[in-house]
């Protein structure tokens, strides 16, 4: 079969790991009858294949990898724990801020006693609340930009 | 967490080690850069996520992640240090004095230290850790159609400089 030795070189790889298509690997199998170079080389790149598979290399330790797994399993551990408190702060932030700020704008115990001690001053009444909701729209806004962010962020996957 | 929802068990993560750790190795040369490098892959298998967008074997995301830390950690060393570190670990000959000896698996790891990073790992990748070329070009992050020529041309390399060797 008339071929070109350096052409069927490039695909020589290719029929090695069984890689080729049907139609190629049935092309390199007529000329591999034919060509003793083709075929040689084809020996050659076998036997190098199957030395490098059979290389031995560093390797772990029982121990260090029993300490890997440990330390990767902690960082898990941290990883929870930060979540739980990030939604412990938003939930008591949010429900706690919400009852505050009711209670000083209706002024719920002078309402309840008619106590004069218990009115609460105006800018208190509505000071408050105003500080609460700004500090809860900024935190929320800059939560929210963050996510958006991480979502849209086209290197996001570089760091792997 | 991987993608069928389950944390991964304390074997799964052992043999993605000694996977990662083959390669690291045989990328970096240094048992305790290989190790951190593994460690930092397994930090993030285990909870950044990242994986969870994979589609496919665990081991391909996991090499490919360590892969990609070796070469940053390759980027970070000073080049001082990069000529004892490319160097086979203590206790290997150069290759004339290894081939005095017949010792063909330690000429062929020297041989396979010179080659360029990109030669080295894509032979690696393909005869050591056994991946498919559709694998190869996950990890390395290049298209399927490439891989093919380049592992040739990276074996062709290995071939030229083994060839006294393998007469």
């Amino acid at each position: 079969m008339k071929h070109s030795c350096q052409e069927t070189e490039s695909l020589i790889s290719g029929y090695l790991d069984r890689e080729l298509t049907q139609s190629d690997r049935q092309r390199v199998d007529l000329i591999l009858e034919d060509c003793d170079r083709c075929a040689a080389s084809l020996k050659q790149l076998k036997k190098l294949r199957e030395s490098v598979s059979t290389l031995a290399f560093d390797q772990l330790t029982k121990t260090e990898k029993d300490n890997m797994t440990k330390k990767a399993k902690t960082g898990l551990g941290a990883n929870l724990g930060q979540l739980l408190a990030i939604a412990g702060l938003i939930l008591v932030y949010g429900i706690g801020s919400f009852w505050l700020s009711w209670e000083l704008i209706t002024d719920a115990k002078f309402v309840e006693t008619g106590d004069a001690d218990d009115k609460v001053p105006l800018f208190i009444r509505f000071g408050i609340p105003t500080l609460i909701g700004g500090v809860g729209i900024l935190f929320f806004t800059v939560l929210f930009q963050r996510l958006k962010t991480a979502r849209i962020d086209k290197y996001r996957d570089v760091q792997i | 967490m991987t993608s069928d929802g389950h944390f991964p068990s304390c074997d799964e993560l052992e043999a993605l080690s000694d996977s990662g750790f083959a390669l690291a190795i045989q990328l970096l040369g240094r048992h305790e850069d290989a190790a951190d490098v593994v460690q930092d892959a397994l930090c993030k298998l285990v909870h950044s996520g990242h994986y969870r967008r994979h589609k496919g074997p665990a081991r391909v995301w996991f090499l490919k992640v360590v892969r990609n830390g070796a070469l940053d950690a390759v980027r970070r060393r000073r080049p001082n240090d990069d000529e004892a570190v490319a160097n086979l670990p203590a206790g290997t000959k150069p290759p004339d004095v290894a081939a005095e000896l017949g010792e063909l698996t330690v000429i062929l790891r020297c041989q396979l230290e010179s080659l360029p990073v990109a030669q080295r790992e894509i032979i690696l990748l393909r005869d050591f850790h056994d991946l498919s070329y559709g694998e190869i070009a996950k990890v390395l992050g290049v298209a399927s159609g490439t891989v093919m020529s380049r592992l040739h041309r990276a074996r062709n390399a290995l071939r030229q400089r083994m060839n006294k060797y393998l007469q």
